[in-house]
């Protein structure tokens, strides 16, 4: 008797540009461009049924928190139809896509693998010859690996990229490796080898309801606090239209002048003040101050942008924030 | 010669003896074989080592991959997926009367590409199906994807002559020094087609 055969959601959110067979580089800019590319990645209907959808083509500074709550939106609305989804997109913003999918996509029961490609500078010589004889195996292999991973027994968000399945809220850039673009701060949640061996301690599939929560503000803005910088003359250049304040001092001791100078500001202003710093005792009295335990600084700025889309509370704001909600947390907090 | 074999999980004894029949007939046969059988052998670490060093991934180390389909395992569908996308030399077996449907329908127009080979086994077709196979890939039927990275340094006497041989082609100095091997230095070696005949012979 045959298994069922199992159902991915193919959602095209950029980074998909991959050589055809006749070294033509294409990439999905539109819905009608996506027969063509499914044609040159037959192979992946060897692993599931795939259905693909069109979300998103820009550049990759140019996925923005709006395009974040598409994606979400997108998989919330099929959610029960499918096994897992595979999402495309490019690997320079794909830590802040996938950090938000993880606070947005609350109770998951399935995977959500975020994977794809560079843009390939076609003018680089010798690139013309490199496809005829690779056929972009990168992003090819990328897309089977998570195609793969998105029909295993797991309920997380992570980011396909080489050969490891990296947690999204855990994964920074590393300039070590030439397979691996990106690594993990703790565990991996997943290694290929001659197959995909997942961790042990992963989240298992479940059948849960999935709650959406795509609501965001993207006015935010980081400060990184250097030795004897004048935090009040920074801080006073900030545009009243900004809603929230994230304020990186953890190579800087903060003095007790400042934290009032801080908590000041937070007042007249009446924007939360979110403090990275390593006593975090500085911050119980403090009005308006919040403190934000260590995090990778992408998956930290999304945490803030996600939470104030929740709530204008502070004490609610506090709470939300000190809550490890999809191990986001890094040094064992 | 390296090949990866993934024997697909089965609880019928009958398809184990099978599967373990075609691990003996591949090492018989002198390939160095990496199996889903016993995944954590010696080879096995050493290649994913390997790999690890090299950045690259295991399975691109691997000459030809063999897959016994005739169990419900969802990791057939991962392996052929890979052949078809790397055009890796791959035997697809499975057992006559197998009611497990094969993952290759689902190419688009169900186009097989060449470089994978489907047969169905039974009794004592086995070895000629594994021995056909292993020549084929001897004699470069399949076409080779050149994936293991290997750092060589050159005079700048040979860069010289590298240069002037390929300026003005379409041909790279990688892929001249390529060709050069297989037809200059591995067709002409006589010593090498008597070993990897010997080798062949079960």
């Amino acid at each position: 008797m045959n298994i069922k055969r199992k159902k991915i959601c193919l959602l095209f959110c950029g980074g998909s540009i991959l050589v055809s067979r006749d070294s033509k580089s294409i990439k999905v800019l539109a819905k009608k461009d996506i027969p063509r590319w499914m044609n040159e990645v037959s192979e992946l209907k060897i692993i599931a049924e795939i259905d693909p959808v069109f979300v998103f083509s820009g550049s990759s500074d140019s996925i923005s928190p709006e395009v974040w709550s598409r994606l979400a939106k997108e998989i919330k609305k099929r959610y029960n139809s499918y096994d897992g989804f595979v999402i495309t997109h490019d690997f320079d913003s794909i830590v802040y896509s996938s950090a938000a999918l993880s606070f947005m996509l609350q109770n998951l029961g399935k995977p959500v693998i975020l994977t794809g490609s560079h843009e390939v500078n076609e003018n680089i010589k010798g690139a013309e010859k490199m496809f005829q004889n690779f056929r972009n195996l990168g992003i090819r292999a990328n897309l089977i690996n998570a195609v793969q991973v998105a029909i295993m027994n797991l309920a997380e968000v992570g980011i396909m990229y080489g050969n490891r399945l990296l947690q999204a809220t855990q994964t920074q850039k590393s300039l070590s490796n030439a397979i691996n673009l990106y690594d993990t701060t703790g565990e991996y949640l997943g290694k290929v080898d001659f197959g995909i061996r997942l961790a042990e301690d992963r989240q298992l599939r479940r059948k849960t309801a999935l709650v959406l929560r795509p609501m965001i503000e993207r006015s935010v803005f980081v400060l990184h606090l250097y030795p004897g910088m004048d935090i009040v003359a920074a801080l006073n250049l900030l545009s009243r239209d900004i809603k929230a304040i994230i304020i990186r001092a953890a190579d800087v001791a903060l003095k007790t002048a400042d934290i009032k100078h801080l908590e000041k500001f937070s007042a007249e202003r009446k924007v939360p003040i979110f403090i990275q710093l390593d006593d975090k005792q500085q911050l119980d009295q403090a009005k308006g101050l919040i403190y934000l335990p260590t995090m990778i600084p992408e998956v930290s700025l999304v945490k803030v942008m996600w939470a104030l889309g929740q709530t204008k509370s502070i004490s609610q704001l506090r709470s939300l924030i000190k809550e490890n909600l999809a191990n986001e947390f890094l040094n064992g907090q | 010669m390296k090949v990866y074999y993934l024997a697909s999980q089965s609880n019928k004894e009958a398809l184990k003896e099978s599967q373990l029949k075609i691990k003996r007939l591949l090492e018989q046969s002198g390939v160095v074989v990496v199996s889903s059988l016993n995944p954590t052998g010696d080879m096995a670490s050493s290649l994913l080592e390997r790999a690890e060093e090299l950045g690259q991934s295991v399975l691109d180390q691997m000459d030809a991959l063999v897959v016994e389909g005739s169990g419900n395992d969802p990791e057939i569908g991962y392996l052929l997926a890979y052949a078809v996308s790397s055009k890796k030399p791959t035997l697809y077996l499975m057992e006559k009367g197998s009611q497990t449907r094969n993952p290759l329908v689902f190419l688009t127009n169900k186009n097989i590409p060449k470089n994978i080979i489907v047969r169905s086994y039974g009794g004592t077709s086995l070895e000629k199906i594994l021995y056909e196979m292993l020549q084929q890939i001897e004699k470069s039927d399949f076409v080779e994807a050149p994936t293991i990275k290997f750092t060589l340094r050159i005079t700048p006497q040979i860069e010289q002559y590298l240069h002037w041989k390929t300026h003005n082609t379409k041909t790279s100095k990688a892929d001249f020094l390529r060709q050069l091997i297989i037809d200059e230095v591995i067709k002409k070696d006589e010593d090498y087609r008597k070993y990897r005949g010997r080798k062949n012979k079960h």
